[in-house]
């Protein structure tokens, strides 16, 4: 394999971003990589201190750590020290200094993220994120309003896909989210393009206005998303601060909920109303032993004495040869005659609901 | 691409509701957007309209209307018999409905005369409504109903819609499922995010129905690369990618990676000649650096446009001036080819009706450690036989076998229910993290190694073990072993998942 030049002049054969003649078409911030991309995703494929890296221990147990070194990290697994994976490449296996417990220490992807991050309320989950992201027609440059921001996982999804460029305004009614998803952001280097403001976007208690705030123009946002107990309050200031032809959502898991948003989005000018809801089955993979044949027990009428006679000789020992065979080789191949087959089923339980999702487009004018 | 409005030459979609349409907005296009005798319309008038707006066909036009796609006849008729309807409301029920079909006075022949005296759509409803017996006696939804079915009959009236990853796929799953591999949106939402995709990022895609690497270049905002491996011998989806209405800049993202290289061993095979290459390599970018192309344009180029007789002339020129760069930037040689697959990938997306277990085995050396994948099939089995691959080499983590079902609902106060169809497949999918199977060195101190011991023996082990079952269980593979005589239901590879390994 050839190595890998490193001259500024490939860069400028793919992304041609160093070409005077196209510069007017690209944004400013284009040309500045974003800190999302270096930051929650490092570019870089080994860790290094200061890395937001996700400590893997199983599907449901994923923490993170901020490498730093002469850090430790405990989990039911062990205790993990930072400077066994500090230099080392990202999905390496860490074995726990103190146990025989192991974990995985991953790049941070905003899924990986969801699935680690504190819980301060309950997130939106990835199957709905990626849904609503697709649905909301982002893509790098888009500009999107938030409300409430919660966690932050919808936010950091919503990041990834409009960076560069674009532009994340989050609202939170609690002030103590909002300090804690602030730092997070700022720390997970999402600050540039992620700004969470403390405000109702309802409007509820007296003297509050309401809305999205002064500070960003009216018609200016691509696409609004909203995860709020009671949507249909802030659809008017949301009808201000849309595009013409923009995207909103509603994430809502009543359907009373939903209902009073879909008539309130189609009286503030919104159009294309539709809800829907999806769900994820999770399937098994199975590794079966398949019989070629049948082979049934004497019935009981040959009596005990018929069934002990029957059983015995060369077929027995075959049987008890071909089982501990099967034992062996970790039950894979082998065994009576029978082979292994790949087989499907779904998984015993599934998530039956999260939320409906309400998506309505917004009128142009003439 | 982000314009919001259509630009000349561009795709949209023209939605009628029940019935979608790609169209091109350029003089000279022509579409056929109702059956049998209805004219073929020009596109021309669609060039400036902002998206998101209703036109309506007349005659063999399109023209942007004000009004709503249904609301027109709806509001003339609330115009007129608003208050009737009203007092009507009641009453009115289907007890005296006798199903003769005599109660429409009008008969085809006279909407034939109507059209083609050049009355508008709305009239000839109003026509209708005025002449029959029995609307009258409807409920105030029925009437609703009975008027919806004649606008789509009569009034040829669409929304404009911008061609995204979201629309295009939708309208192409609505239209022909099975061709695009039953590749239903609420998938693709899922391959776009698990699988990582951000501007700056370099995706391989192996993908034969093409939806997913444009989407991934609207993902990409022209940062970035993808690599796309294809089979043919020219880069494939041309159609496809149209439709995205990618600028130059977007585009210049993908480049087409020839599969003959990965999967006949070609590749092995040249980088024998490694040093030779690297001379090619080395001479042909000096040559593109010194020719700068994409080039702006030269003054020579300039002058041969000024000579040039029309605007028409000189703007063909330079849209076949673009396509021709585009091929290029697209079309990397085998030494770009090479030095592009010498350095991992941050991404693999294989979305193909070619065995994806044979994908798969080639291309996962190209993805980095710590790095997500997806595949998409529309059968089950073959992600079942990657999977078994994936957790038997013990090569990924995080693996997940799913299917998602999606519901759409109408939404209406005290009539709320969902769909009465659904779309029972959406495909398959199967995403997980390439782990790099390197286990590192620890030096475990010499106390606690007993200690270590003793834990997993004593208070440890019950969690070691709900550690193991979680693997098991939670990453979808419980292995069994169903063996009769109640032989050897072994646990599988409970030994593989925990301690053994730490030296």
């Amino acid at each position: 394999m050839l190595s890998r030049p490193q001259s500024p002049e490939l860069d400028h054969m793919n992304g041609l971003a160093s070409n005077a003649a196209l510069d007017d078409q690209i944004s400013p911030t284009f040309t500045s990589c974003s800190s999302f991309t270096e930051s929650l995703i490092p570019r870089s494929s080994t860790i290094s201190a200061g890395d937001l890296v996700v400590i893997y221990s199983s599907v449901s147990e994923l923490d993170f750590v901020y490498a730093s070194p002469g850090s430790k990290h405990s989990n039911r697994n062990g205790t993990f020290h930072h400077d066994d994976f500090l230099g080392q490449e990202f999905g390496v296996k860490v074995p726990s200094r103190s146990t025989d417990g192991f974990v995985f220490a991953l790049r941070p992807t905003p899924e990986l993220w969801s699935s680690s991050l504190p819980h301060r309320t309950q997130i939106v989950h990835d199957l709905d994120q990626c849904n609503v992201i697709l649905y909301l027609d982002l893509k790098p440059g888009s500009v999107v309003l938030e409300s409430g921001t919660g966690s932050g996982a919808m936010s950091t999804a919503i990041a990834r896909t409009v960076s560069p460029g674009g532009k994340v305004w989050t609202y939170e009614f609690n002030e103590d989210r909002v300090t804690k998803a602030r730092d997070e952001f700022a720390r997970n280097g999402l600050a540039d393009i992620i700004t969470v403001t403390h405000r109702d976007v309802c409007g509820k208690r007296e003297g509050d206005v309401g809305g999205f705030g002064d500070f960003v123009p009216d018609s200016s946002a691509d696409a609004i998303f909203l995860d709020l107990p009671e949507p249909w309050e802030a659809v008017g200031g949301a009808a201000d601060k849309i595009k013409p032809n923009g995207k909103i959502c509603s994430y809502s898991p009543c359907i009373e909920q939903s209902q009073k948003f879909c008539a309130a989005a189609e009286a503030a000018g919104f159009h294309s109303v539709n809800t829907m809801e999806v769900r994820l089955k999770e399937y098994c993979v199975d590794c079966v032993l398949v019989e070629d044949e049948i082979v049934c027990d004497l019935p009981f009428y040959y009596g005990n004495k018929a069934v002990s006679d029957r059983k015995t000789g060369e077929k027995r020992k075959a049987e008890e040869g071909a089982a501990s065979e099967a034992s062996r080789g970790g039950g894979l191949g082998g065994g009576r005659g029978g082979k292994t087959e790949l087989r499907t089923r779904p998984k015993q339980t599934m998530r039956g609901h999260t939320a409906f999702l309400s998506f309505a487009t917004f009128k142009v004018g003439r | 691409m982000s314009s919001p409005t259509v630009q000349k030459g561009h795709i949209c979609i023209l939605d009628f509701g029940d019935r979608h349409f790609f169209v091109k907005a350029a003089f000279g296009e022509q579409v056929k957007l109702a059956a049998n005798k209805s004219p073929r319309v020009h596109t021309t008038g669609l060039i400036g309209l902002p998206y998101g707006c209703v036109v309506e066909v007349v005659g063999n036009k399109l023209v942007r209307t004000e009004d709503d796609l249904m609301s027109p006849p709806l509001s003339a008729l609330e115009d007129g018999k608003g208050e009737k309807e009203i007092s009507s409301t009641q009453m009115t029920d289907n007890r005296d409905l006798v199903d003769s079909n005599t109660s429409q006075k009008i008969k085809q022949d006279d909407i034939q005369k109507m059209k083609e005296a050049g009355k508008s759509g709305t009239d000839i409803i109003n026509e209708l409504i005025s002449s029959s017996e029995t609307f009258e006696g409807k409920t105030e939804f029925s009437k609703a109903k009975y008027i919806k079915r004649k606008v789509k009959k009569y009034v040829l009236r669409a929304r404009l819609v911008r061609c995204t990853s979201s629309t295009v796929c939708s309208l192409l799953f609505f239209k022909d499922a099975k061709r695009y591999m039953c590749l239903r949106p609420d998938s693709l939402a899922q391959i776009l995010s698990y699988s990582n995709v951000y501007a700056g990022a370099t995706v391989m895609t192996f993908d034969t129905i093409g939806i997913p690497t444009a989407s991934i270049v609207e993902r990409m905002g022209g940062k970035g690369r993808i690599l796309a491996v294809h089979t043919s011998q020219d880069p494939p989806h041309k159609q496809m990618f149209e439709r995205f209405n990618f600028d130059f800049r977007h585009q210049a993202v993908l480049k087409f990676v020839s599969g003959y290289e990965l999967f006949q061993g070609a590749a092995s095979e040249s980088a024998g000649q490694g040093e030779k290459l690297e001379d090619v390599l080395g001479i042909e970018r000096d040559s593109m650096v010194a020719q700068g192309w994409p080039v702006p344009l030269q003054d020579h180029t300039r002058s041969h446009l000024a000579e040039m007789e029309s605007d028409k002339k000189r703007e063909d020129f330079l849209f076949k001036r673009a396509s021709r760069f585009i091929r290029k930037v697209t079309r990397p040689s085998l030494p770009e080819t090479m030095d592009y697959l010498s350095s991992q990938v941050d991404s693999l997306v294989i979305c193909s009706r070619h065995d994806p277990l044979l994908v798969l085995s080639t291309l996962f050396p190209y993805l980095a450690p710590s790095c997500p994948f997806v595949i998409f099939s529309e059968h089950i089995q073959p992600l079942a036989s990657c999977f078994d691959h994936l957790k038997t080499a013990q090569s990924a983590i995080k693996l997940q076998l799913t299917e998602t079902w999606k519901r759409d609902f109408q939404m209406l106060e005290g009539r709320t229910h969902p769909e009465m169809t659904m779309d029972a497949t959406g495909g398959y999918i199967l995403t997980g993290v390439k782990v790099s199977g390197k286990v590192l060195e620890v030096e475990k101190r010499g106390k606690l190694v007993g200690m270590g011991a003793a834990a997993a023996r004593n208070s440890g082990r019950g969690a070691v073990r709900k550690k193991l079952k979680d693997m098991e269980e939670e990453e979808g593979r419980g292995k069994k072993l169903k063996v009769e005589g109640g032989g050897g239901s072994k646990g599988g590879d409970m030994s593989k998942g925990g301690g053994g390994e730490v030296s």
